[in-house]
Parts: C-alpha cells; structure tokens; sequence
C-alpha cells in the first residue's frame, strides 16, 4: 500500500487499531507530535487508557484547555509586548507552546503563522505582530474565509506586504497576488486580471497609527469582474468571490495534509478531495477537518508515521516536552532562528518551505547541537529536577532508557544496532552525562529528524 | 625540590580531606626533626615566629592580601544583623532543605569530627594570628601563610587528621597519601597538587614547591630580601588608617614592567565612553609603584577603599579634562530631589576631551567623533559641537534618575515604568548661551516628530512655562483618542524637557522632572563650590538609594516576573518568588556609593553598601 494506491474512503474513515496498527504509546505519541508539539511519558499512559477517537478529539478541539492558563498568558504577553521587543514576544510564544493546556491550537497558529507568513524583521512592532497572533489562535480553527477576511484587515500583513497605502488610481497588487497564489487558490488557478481586479477590490485599506482603516476616498468603487463575476466588490466580497472557486477547498485541503500527513510524495487528487468536499460542505471549517484527520486510518498508518522531515520548532519542542523540561525561551528562540526557523521571523511571504528543505549537513549538526544545549543547560529542568532522576524514573537499565526515550522522541522504530549502540552511550558511571550522553546521541540518528 | 612519589599520585582524596589534611600535615613534627644539624627546626621556628606574613614572603610579590582577624571577621559574618534577614527568606529554607546544602554540612561535620572541634572554633585557633596570600612573581606560584595561636592545640589535630587520612587510604587498599619532604630543617608534605608546612606558628600551603622554598629561604636565611622589607610595601602598610576586615596590596610597577598592564595603558583608546569614566585612572595607573585594597565591615556598611599614590603631573595635558587644571577639579554640590534613585556628580570637561580627542582616540574613536560633530552641529546652527556647545558648559555636572508618579499626568500611563532622567550643566556664559541652546530645542523636537510621525508615534507639541525661579521649555506627547492603543506605550514616560534655572542648563527625560529640577536648584545651599574642592577633591562621587531603587523595580514586578519565566522557564508564581526573593534582599540596603577623590598625593576609589536597620527594612 503506498499513497498512490490507498483508498480514499479507507483513508479517513475513523482508525480501528489492529495488530499491525495497534493504539499504544507509540501511535499516542504520534498523535501529539503531529497535532500538538509532543508529550510527556505520563501523558501517553493517560492517553493509552482511552479511545484514540476520543483523545484525537479532545486533542484537536482543545477540550482539555484551561481559560484560566489561556488567560495568563495573555497578560504575560501583553507584559513582554510593551517593550517593543518582537523577539521577546517570540520567546513568549515558545513559552506558551512549551506550557499551554492546549497543544491544538498552538499548533493551528503555528500552521497559520506559516500559512499567512508575516515577518517581525519588516513590521517591527510588537503589538501589532502580538495582535496578528492573536487573530490567528482565535480563528485557528473556525471558517477559513473570516480567517481570510481578518488577515485582509491585519495591519501586520498590510505592511509586510506594502498594502498599508492601497491608492485607486494606482493600486498595490502585492496582497491580492498572494492572496490568490499563496493563501487560497496555488498557482495557475488565476488570472492577472484576476489579480488587477482584486487588487482594485481592496483600494482604500490602509494602516493609520498602527490600525486597519478604510479610506473610502481611495477605494475604487467602480464595477471590478473577478473570475467572472462583475460587481462593485470590496476585499471581504473579493475574497468570497476567491473561495468559492473549486480550487480553494483543494488547495487548502492539500496544505492541511501536508502538514498533518506527511511531506511526500504528493497525494494524488483523490486522496486529497473528501478533505476538500468536507471544506465546502462545512463552511470552510478548519477544525473538523483537522479532526479528521487525526482520527484516521491513514493519519496511524506507516503511510503517515515518520513521514516528515521534522521543522527545528517540532523538533525542539518534542524534545522539550517528553522531557518535561523548563528552559530559557529567549535562547531557544536564538538556536531555533538558527536552524532557519525564528518564529515571528519567516523568510519570505511564503513561508518556511518544510519538507526536505530543514536538512543540510550544518542544520543536521545544528538540530543535534541544540538538543545537546537543552540537555547540558545547567538551568533546565527536567519534570522540576535532573534529566538522569527523570530517566531513572522510569527505567531501570540503559536498554530501557534507550526504548523509553525512543519512544517519546523518535517516530520511527530503530534497529538492534543502533539500539544496542545508545545502550552503551548511556552506561555511564556519571548517570547525568551518561543521560545528556544517551539525549544528544538519539538527536544524531537519521529518525531523530523524522516527526 | 619537592618530589612527588608514584604511590602518593595514585591516591585521590575528597576536597574537605585534602583541607583539613594539609592543616594537619602543616603541625606536623617538623619542628622536632631537623635534617641538618646546623639548622635545627626548633631556630627555624623561633626565626619565623618572629616574622610577619609579609616577611616571609619574597620581595617579587605583585599580589599580597591578608585577613589578620580571621576570628574576628567569622564573628562579625555569624552576628551580622543580615544573618537574620538571610535566615528568614523562604529562599534560605529551601536551601538548607536542598542536597547540595545537606552534603556541604555533612562535609563540614565530617570535618570538625576530624578536628575535635567546631568549625569556626577551628578558624579561631588555627588561623587566629591571620590569614595571608602573597603571589610571587618570579616562580608564578601562590602561597597561603596562615598563623595558628595554638601550636599545642593544633599539633593535637594534626595527629589525629594523619592517623585518619592514612587509615582512610589503608582501608581502600590505598598507600600513604601524605609525602614527607625536608628542605633546609622544614618539613613538607605533599598532598595530592599542593603542598604545606609548618615554620614555627605560621602554616604555609603552596601550589608550587619553587614558592614555598621561597618562603623557608626567608626563615632560614636573615640576608634574604622580602615583601616587608620592601619601601614601597611599607609605605602602603603604613597608609592603613583604621582597623579593616581584609587588606591587599598590588605592586602595579611591576605588572607593568612585565607588560600585564599593556592592553589598558595604550596610548589611544577607541572608546571614548571608557575614556571618559577611566582615563584619569589610567593614566595613575601607568605611573603609580603599587595600589591597595581595604575592606571594612561591620553592622552599618560594607566599605571598599582602593588606593594608589598619584601626582597630578603624571596626567598629560590631552587628560587633564578629568582631574581638572593641577588635579583640583571638584564635582558640583549635588541637586538631590525627592524620590532620587541615582545621582551621579562629577568634574569632567567634556568640551576640553572633545578637543582632545587626536591625542585621546585612535582612528576608528576619531572617525565616530568626527562623524557625529558634523551630525550634531545641524541641530546647533553650524557651531562646532567640541568647542562651541560642550566648551561653553563648566566641566562640573551632574546626572540624575528618578522614580516618577504616573497618577497625576494626564496622558497615559506605560507599561514599563521607567525613572525620570536629567542631567544638569552649568553654562560659562548663560545670556549668550541659553538662546542659542533653546533653537536647537526646537531644532531637534522638530527632527523627532518627523522620524516619530514616520514610525507611527504621536507628534511633540513644544510650551514654555516661566516658573518663578527658572524658564521650562517642554515638549510633551500629543495623544489621540484611540486610548486603548496608545495607553502603555513606552512614550508615556517621555515629556522631553529643558530648562534653564540662574546659570544652570537641565536636560530632563520628562516636564515635570524637570519643574522638579528648577525648585531643588532655587533652594539654599545648592549653589557655590563644592566644599570638597579645597580639602580632598571628590572627582566623581555616584549615590544610588536602594528604597528607591526597590520601588522602581517594584513598580515593573509584572516586567521582571514575565523576563524571569521567559528566560528561567518558571511557571508564574515560581517567578514570582523568586523575584520577590530579590526585592526582599534589595529592601535590607539603605544605599550604595562610589566615590573617586584626590587627596594631595593619592587617588581613592571609595565603594560603600550601607545596610538598613532591620526594623525599618522594607
């Protein structure tokens, strides 16, 4: 069975566990990984007690959140934003992936980051990357085209993509070109007239002392025809107009796979299009899509497992997370921007490009170095005390702590080889280095970059 | 030569065994057993019993440090009213409670088992005569000359600490961890990377066998030269005026002789800021044969004295802006308004070391400088910022910091709290002065709105006010009505201000401070000179109030708790603690100075904590 083959309507019914897919820790650990950032050791116990229906949901809907954590951490941000410091605000966000009640939709928002890639190194302003941020978490999962509709009127975006000042007799095409190319429809499902008459659409939405403001003197009110249809249409119509065009629901159905399944190769479009009818039918609703998804025969699948080339955030943060580990934000921020992937930083409006791409021989070097710091940081925490009490917890001999870390941290199975290898890096008559020893050595194997 | 045996090399003893083992190896019976009948130990004791530490010591010491009442200082640390204070912190208790804590006092108890006594017991008998650490020079080693007041005692200990050291090592199926040596009728012992002995009362510990030879060639030998024989030691040891806690000596002539001074003796400097703090201290420092370091402690302050003889000749003309014409530049008499955190007051022609500025900096410091003359003389008309703005303000000044209240402005209120700022000028010629300096007000009020107005920030609206002692000319924000969005922003801490009070030129962060500013200067006693100008010139004196400083950092907890988590990884009320934590231990300090003065022929460097009374703590 391989992609090219595998039945659709296979695919996305609910998993059943079986004998070659069974639900344990390992398919547990999977899901967190892919949904959310990772989990601790007790959480998959938790996790294994229950049906993997029910906890992909819980998961995906964020129905184990606490508002009172959400709450906090939002004062925290309105805190560290005042210092007009993007990156600050950066490390905030790591923080919240590290410690929110509600993995999901840091996710989500870190997919839409991505999605509608805006960079603090142009915007500059805190706040006004905080409020991008915001919007994103809070339409993470709702109808895409309200989604669409906020980012049009984002101040951030409009001034990353110099839409601040969208003049009538000389419209910006820049925000309607990647509207049409990067956030709703891919290439080649567009016109540039399309693309000229949309930005005309959009005329007169411009960013005043940090705000969205409609200057209804510079917008273009005469009759604009997008994909045919004629009308004096504004942005919020424009964008209506764009979805409705049957390559939207596929083109972001494509992207959720690609980010939830796995990196390659492309699915073929049949694979892809119940995901998109569900997009249509519904509303252009997010998260039930993604809930699918994750309840999938597919999603447990080794079409799935393994099957991407994990970015420097999964990355560090499954890490950190299955190792219930406390650390400085501010310098994960730092290391992570090294491995291409500042967050709040993306390199261009496209995005970080995933995949393959996270991998050369300095990122693969880079990617152990970094686990190498978080275990040898003398001011990490590791479930409050020391890696080795963490490790020694929960086994009792170095083989048992290379099969309990793999399991958190690797999502492909290793051989005896390899395993009996770490076994002998972890026996160590110093068990705290023996620990950060066995860590750094799991970061080196080639499944270590697999999520 | 001290020789190391194989078998000993093979025996790795703890730290705490290693200490109270060399103490012990040190009381051994050298005394009793001399090598060479000419010198029999018991002369060599009496000859070094009769010596001081820094007698002992060869005449290449560069470093000499001495705490010559141990006891005493053990006593002031046990009875400090902090202790109390430290005691009490919930921090302290989690300490106490945590492994490390629990293995260092079984460490200490293991210890004093080994002694026969307590440990600070131990500290008072054995090293009761002081404790001394001279670096020699010449073999690049250090030695520890501690002198016991009670041989009988001590020799007690000693026996018991071999006896458990050997029997320790026996029982790990190890061989005799102690080496004995002889050298000249003193017995050494080597243990583990250092070694010790014992010369009458004094205990040497080593970690070079060349230095301690050193140090018994001295005992041994009358005609052999030592640090207390040298002039200029003396002359420093005789400069010590009232009893201190701890006391060093640095032989400056010779670290610079060796070239160890180099790099911060350069002729030029491409770094005008540390010029400018540090250059006349340089330029002491190329010159002066030693400097000393006193340390005095007891219930009110912690007082650190730095001193090095200094002639005011050895300052070349290019630096003469900062001790002044002769070294008899004095700071001003300081404004010092309600809620002060930082006042710093200091004699420093800025204009004389702007002009100086080929002979101060190298290529890189000259280019930044030229660079910003031509910037700055767009907002002075075209004057030469060196000679015509900074030349025309006397070179005493002063700069302030200051909590302000938010409550009674009527713009916003900012998230992030920062003190009020000014720094006071006194203009040469103030009728000709003052005009030309309100333009360039204007000039750069104008330049900020443009930059601001591009950046998304509320334009500064310029007013005068004529108070009745002095002119305000401020420029305060201009806000619009989107309260929400502009409430917190950092600007709320900003009114950019100038005023001008008799001959004094303030430059404060914000109007009200600097109203604020013009009455401290109206008031008696805050003009005239300096009356430390005529007795011992205090160059630059800085005074920071611990109260307010508490408040301050109080006043952004939320920003200090968000960095804690960020930074530490603590969930919030671990962040809270712990910044709470350091605002308690802030609360136990009352205030904190630093003072550099030239008395007639020496330069000091004054810094002093002053504690809190307990009862008004907090």
């Amino acid at each position: 069975m391989n992609l090219n083959t595998v039945d659709p309507a296979w695919a996305w019914s609910a998993f059943e566990p079986s004998g070659e897919s069974p639900w344990n820790r390992a398919a547990a650990a999977h899901l967190f990984r892919r949904v959310g950032f990772g989990a601790s050791s007790r959480e998959l116990d938790e996790a294994v007690a229950r049906p993997p229906d029910e906890v992909a949901r819980q998961l995906v809907r964020g129905e184990r959140a606490s508002p009172s954590v959400a709450r906090d951490f939002e004062a925290l941000a309105d805190t560290v934003a005042a210092s007009n410091n993007p990156e600050g605000l950066a490390a905030w966000w790591l923080h919240r992936m590290l410690h929110t009640t509600d993995p999901a939709l840091e996710k989500f928002t870190l997919f839409w980051h991505g999605h509608f890639a805006t960079s603090a190194a142009k915007v500059r302003e805190a706040d006004l990357m905080l409020a991008q941020n915001r919007m994103f978490r809070t339409r993470a999962c709702g109808p895409f085209e309200k989604l669409v509709q906020a980012v049009s009127r984002d101040p951030a975006m409009l001034l990353y993509l110099d839409s601040a000042t969208n003049r009538k007799v000389r419209p910006n095409e820049n925000y309607a070109r990647e509207v049409m190319e990067l956030f709703c429809l891919g290439l080649d499902n567009y016109t540039e007239r399309d693309i000229q008459q949309t930005a005309r659409a959009f005329t007169g939405w411009e960013v005043r002392n940090g705000k969205f403001k409609f200057n209804a003197f510079q917008h273009d009110t005469r009759e604009k025809t997008i994909f045919g249809q004629r009308g004096n249409f504004d942005g919020d119509e424009a964008v209506r107009i764009i979805l409705a065009q049957p390559a939207a629901a596929r083109f972001i159905a494509l992207k959720l796979f690609r980010f939830y399944v796995c990196d390659e190769p492309a699915p073929r479009p049949e694979l892809v299009e119940p995901l998109a009818t569900m997009l249509r039918e519904n509303d252009f609703q997010i998260g039930p899509v993604v809930e699918r998804i994750a309840g999938s025969q597919l999603f447990f699948s080794r079409l799935a497992r393994g099957r991407k080339v994990r970015g420097p955030v999964d990355l560090a943060m499954n890490v950190l997370k299955a190792l219930e580990t406390t650390t400085n934000t501010k310098r994960l921020f730092s290391d992570l921007s090294a491995l291409g992937q500042g967050v709040l930083y993306p390199p261009n409006v496209k995005g970080w490009d995933g995949g393959r791409a996270w991998l050369n021989s300095s990122t693969l070097l880079g990617r152990a170095n970094l686990v190498r710091r978080l275990v040898d940081d003398s001011k990490d925490r590791f479930a409050g005390g020391d890696l080795a009490a963490l490790v020694e917890k929960h086994a009792n001999s170095p083989t048992q702590a290379v099969d309990w870390l793999a399991e958190l941290l690797l999502a492909a199975p290793i051989g005896d080889e390899a395993r009996n290898t770490l076994a002998e890096v972890a026996q160590n008559k110093d068990k705290p280095r023996g620990c950060a020893n066995l860590v750094h050595a799991l970061a080196t194997l080639p499944e270590f970059q697999l999520g | 030569m001290f020789l190391a045996s194989p078998r000993a090399q093979k025996f790795r003893p703890r730290p705490w065994l290693i200490a109270a083992l060399l103490v012990a190896a040190a009381f051994a019976d050298s005394v009793a057993s001399p090598v060479r009948a000419d010198e029999p130990a018991d002369a060599l004791a009496a000859a070094a019993e009769k010596k001081t530490a820094a007698e002992l010591l060869p005449a290449g010491t560069i470093l000499y440090a001495e705490v010559s009442k141990p006891g005493e200082l053990v006593d002031a640390l046990l009875n400090h009213p902090l202790r109390k204070r430290i005691e009490a912190l919930d921090a302290y208790r989690a300490l106490v409670l945590s492994k490390p804590y629990l293995k260092f006092t079984f460490g200490v108890s293991v210890a004093e088992t080994a002694l026969g006594m307590k440990w600070d017991e131990a500290v008072k008998t054995l090293a009761g005569g002081g404790v001394h650490l001279g670096i020699d020079a010449h073999t690049q080693g250090g030695v520890v000359l501690i002198r016991a007041t009670d041989a009988q005692k001590l020799a007690e200990v000693r026996d018991k600490l071999l006896a458990f050291a050997r029997g320790d090592a026996k029982k790990k199926g190890q061989g005799d961890p102690i080496q004995e040596i002889d050298y000249r009728g003193a017995k050494a012992f080597k243990l583990g990377d250092g070694y010790a002995a014992t010369l009458g009362p004094w205990l040497m510990l080593t970690n070079k066998a060349e230095t301690g030879k050193l140090v018994i060639d001295r005992v041994a030998d009358p005609k052999e030269t030592s640090l207390g024989g040298k002039m200029e030691f003396l002359s420093a040891r005789n400069g010590v005026g009232e009893k201190c806690a701890a006391w060093a000596y640095v032989d400056v002539a010779t670290l610079r002789s060796a070239g160890l001074l180099a790099k911060v003796l350069q002729d030029k400097t491409d770094n005008p800021g540390a010029e400018l703090i540090a250059g006349g201290v340089l330029s002491t420092i190329g010159e002066t044969p030693y400097a000393t370091l006193a340390v005095h402690l007891d219930d009110q302050q912690l007082r650190l004295v730095a001193s090095a003889p200094h002639d005011p000749r050895w300052v070349k003309k290019p630096r003469e802006f900062y001790f002044g014409p002769n070294g008899k530049g004095a700071a001003p008499i300081a404004l010092h308004p309600e809620h002060t955190a930082l006042s710093l007051t200091t004699y420093r022609d800025l204009g004389a070391m702007w002009m100086a500025a080929p002979e101060l900096f190298d290529e890189k410091g000259n280019a930044g400088l030229s660079q910003a003359d031509s910037n700055l003389s767009t907002f002075f008309s075209g004057k030469e910022f060196g000679r015509e703005i900074l030349g025309a303000f006397a070179p005493e000044w002063q700069v302030v910091l200051a909590r302000q209240g938010f409550a009674t402005t009527s713009g916003g209120v900012p998230d992030i709290k920062l003190p009020a700022g000014a720094i006071v000028f006194r203009m040469k010629e103030p009728e000709k002065m003052q005009r030309q300096l309100k333009v360039s007000f204007q000039s750069i009020v104008g330049f900020l709105n443009i930059i601001g107005g591009q950046n998304g920030l509320p334009q500064l609206e310029q007013n005068t006010e004529r108070l009745a002692s002095g002119t305000v000319i401020s420029a305060e924000y201009m806000l619009d009505d989107d309260a929400q969005r502009n409430n917190g922003k950092i600007y709320h801490n900003f009114s950019p201000t100038v005023a001008v009070v008799g001959d004094r030129f303030i430059i404060a962060s914000t109007k009200q401070f600097a109203a604020t500013l013009v009455d401290a200067a109206s008031t008696p006693g805050s003009t005239g000179e300096s009356p430390s100008k005529t007795a011992a010139p205090t160059n630059t004196a800085l005074e920071i109030d611990a109260a307010v400083v508490h408040k301050l950092l109080d006043d952004n907890r939320a920003q200090l708790v968000a960095q804690n988590m960020l930074e530490k990884g603590h969930a919030k009320e671990q962040a809270e603690a712990e910044i709470g934590t350091a605002l308690e231990v802030l609360s136990w300090f009352d205030k904190a100075s630093l003072r550099l003065a030239t008395p007639s022929d020496r330069v000091d460097l004054e810094l002093a904590v002053r504690f809190k009374p307990a009862e008004s703590a907090k």
